[in-house]
């Protein structure tokens, strides 16, 4: 009986104030919540981030900064690696012995003014002065959705019209990623034709071709900038290589795009 | 006429003798190592897949991955909602240079309640509280307990007392044991941590306007508190099941449906709009200082708001308790 009262005496005192504060609480975190205190305080105590990622960035790591659409993306990659980015990460950790740290920002269905837009962002903008190498595909949105009509077909006819602007957005895309941050690596991974078996007579063939030269020529113009091609890869046997959606690589077409860009890096 | 004091005194040496406050205190210890476990083995592998820890590279990734979450089609618009909501805390976290989750034995406790909350502690109250006075039936023992010379309604207001007591002290368990445990794999700082609340949510937009900076310390007291009340709202029902059902499995059974079903509710409130007048679709009031959602992917409930929410509970809390006091004070005792 002695043992119980003095169990009561514990148990009981320690739950009792036990409920005194969590009443308290309760009303604190309402007023907290219903009333809130406007934030003044936080300005001072919090200052901007300055560059607190490069600072805390390890040194002796490669950071990959991945922008653009679905194909960076990974889109269509099942087997959970990430896309050719990621696959590209795994190679260059074997090779080089060291950790390369992966910054995916690509967005599926972006077209180049997105990407152009985003980049005002002062966050982006920090990310890739921080990447040791940028890796980008953009541009496949703005051609398909130019020449998409009503039918299955596609518009050759219209992409032609539009072609001109949409390389200009590239250029714009890729000299200020060069201005940024002109020590890093620059990979722009280059078109393939998904709809080559339709393709009869050559003309989106002929499109893109001219698209990835024009790529090639604004990355003449800086020197540690790359234009991947994926153009060939894709041209025997592509239902092979291709995800469901017949747009898209599969697992093991994202393995070739990553087998040329690691070859283009190490 | 004796007074409740002594009264209370029994019911508590009745609840500890029992040893099904143990048999808690276990399952939480059990519950917090295993997910203490899985925390770090997270942690490992988003260190694996990113390649780094850095807590800014990480808020990035999530917001891009949100965003490409956005751009899917087959996702129904609540659901977007939702994200959108999610991309703008990240965004503002990012922006204010704070931390969503620095790892510590804080922060993991502030996160088990916040996850504990809809359903395990509730649970954990339902345990103790479901055969209050229905075990007093199956013993026999209500014929003694009743023909003392103490009105019924102190009898059923000393357990009602005593369950305040132990909710008190499971909320308070939890916290300890949560510290303790995880806090060998995290570290036991991380108090004093700035910690981002005050956001609103209105439709798809999330208001930073009152956002506010707070300790980690505060947030804590507040999120604890504010499930200490949700919990014991459940055990107030419970009760009630516990004076209205005799035996402790159908009671218990009820218990469970109902709380299980808040959970799957949750998702569906955003189109059934009175099912917000149920207490279990309530229960997650902490999700009002993260503005976090309910339940990951499910989509900010429409007019829910603080003030909706406490009062939804305390009105529950209230009706539980005017019928279960009716019942048991009139009722006639046969077996």
């Amino acid at each position: 009986m002695k043992s119980s009262i003095v169990l009561w005496r514990a148990a009981g005192s320690l739950a009792f104030v036990a409920t005194l504060l969590f009443m308290f609480g309760l009303i604190y975190a309402a007023q907290d919540i219903i009333y809130p205190k406007p934030s003044d305080a936080n300005a001072a105590s919090n200052p901007v981030p300055t560059n607190s990622a490069a600072e805390s960035l390890p040194k002796g790591e490669t950071m990959i900064l991945a922008l653009g659409d679905s194909l960076t993306r990974g889109t269509g990659d099942l087997s959970g690696d990430g896309g050719y980015v990621g696959k590209v990460r795994t190679h260059l950790e074997e090779l080089w012995k060291k950790p390369v740290n992966v910054v995916n920002q690509a967005v599926n269905g972006w077209r180049a003014d997105s990407l152009l837009q985003f980049m005002e962002e002062p966050d982006v903008q920090k990310l890739i002065r921080q990447a040791d190498i940028v890796m980008l595909t953009i541009g496949a949105n703005d051609l398909s959705q130019a020449g998409s009509t009503n039918q299955s077909d596609i518009n050759y006819a219209e992409i032609n019209k539009n072609l001109p602007v949409i390389e200009e957005k590239l250029n714009q895309i890729l000299t200020k990623i060069a201005a940024l941050n002109p020590n890093s690596k620059i990979v722009y991974v280059g078109l393939y034709n998904p709809y080559i078996k339709k393709d009869r007579n050559q003309e989106g063939s002929s499109i893109l071709q001219q698209w990835n030269l024009k790529a090639a020529q604004i990355a003449d113009g800086f020197p540690n900038m790359i234009v991947v091609p994926t153009f060939d890869l894709f041209q025997f046997d592509i239902q092979k290589y291709l995800y469901t959606d017949e747009f898209h690589p599969n697992s093991l077409g994202y393995d070739r795009i990553a087998a040329r860009v690691v070859q283009a890096l190490e | 006429m004796i007074s409740l004091y002594p009264l209370i005194q029994n019911e508590t040496i009745k609840l500890l003798k029992k040893r099904r406050f143990l048999v808690i205190l276990v399952i939480v210890v059990v519950l917090v190592s295993v997910f203490t476990y899985a925390q770090t083995r997270i942690a490992e592998n988003t260190r694996k897949q990113l390649g780094t820890t850095d807590w800014r590279i990480t808020t990035q990734n999530q917001i891009a991955d949100n965003t490409n979450k956005l751009s899917n089609i087959r996702i129904p618009d609540e659901a977007k909602r939702a994200i959108k909501v999610e991309i703008t805390r990240l965004q503002y976290a990012l922006d204010k240079n704070i931390n969503p989750q620095t790892p510590s034995g804080v922060t993991f406790t502030r996160d088990f309640f916040g996850n504990a909350i809809g359903l395990f502690l509730p649970l954990l109250v339902v345990i103790l509280a479901i055969d209050l006075v229905s075990a007093e039936h199956s013993t026999g023992t209500i014929k003694i307990l009743l023909t003392r010379p103490v009105r019924r309604w102190k009898v059923l207001m000393s357990k009602l007392i005593t369950l305040l007591l132990f909710t008190s002290l499971i909320i308070l368990m939890t916290t300890l044991i949560c510290y303790a445990i995880s806090g060998l794999a995290f570290g036991y700082s991380g108090w004093s941590m700035p910690v981002i609340t005050g956001f609103q949510v209105t439709g798809d937009q999330l208001i930073t306007a009152n956002a506010h900076v707070i300790e980690q310390w505060r947030y804590l007291f507040m999120e604890i508190s504010l499930c200490w009340f949700s919990c014991f709202v459940v055990g107030c029902i419970s009760l009630m099941v516990s004076v209205l059902v005799r035996s402790t499995a159908a009671g218990m059974g009820i218990m469970l449906a109902a709380l299980i079903s808040g959970v799957i509710l949750v998702n569906m409130v955003a189109s059934w709009d009175s099912a917000k007048y149920f207490f279990m679709v309530n229960l997650q009031t902490n999700t009002f200082l993260s503005a976090a959602l309910p339940s990951a992917g499910s989509p900010p409930v429409p007019g829910l708001t603080l003030p909706f929410s406490l009062s939804v509970l305390a009105a529950w809390a209230l009706i539980s308790l005017v019928i279960s006091f009716s019942v048991f004070t009139k009722r006639d005792i046969l077996n």
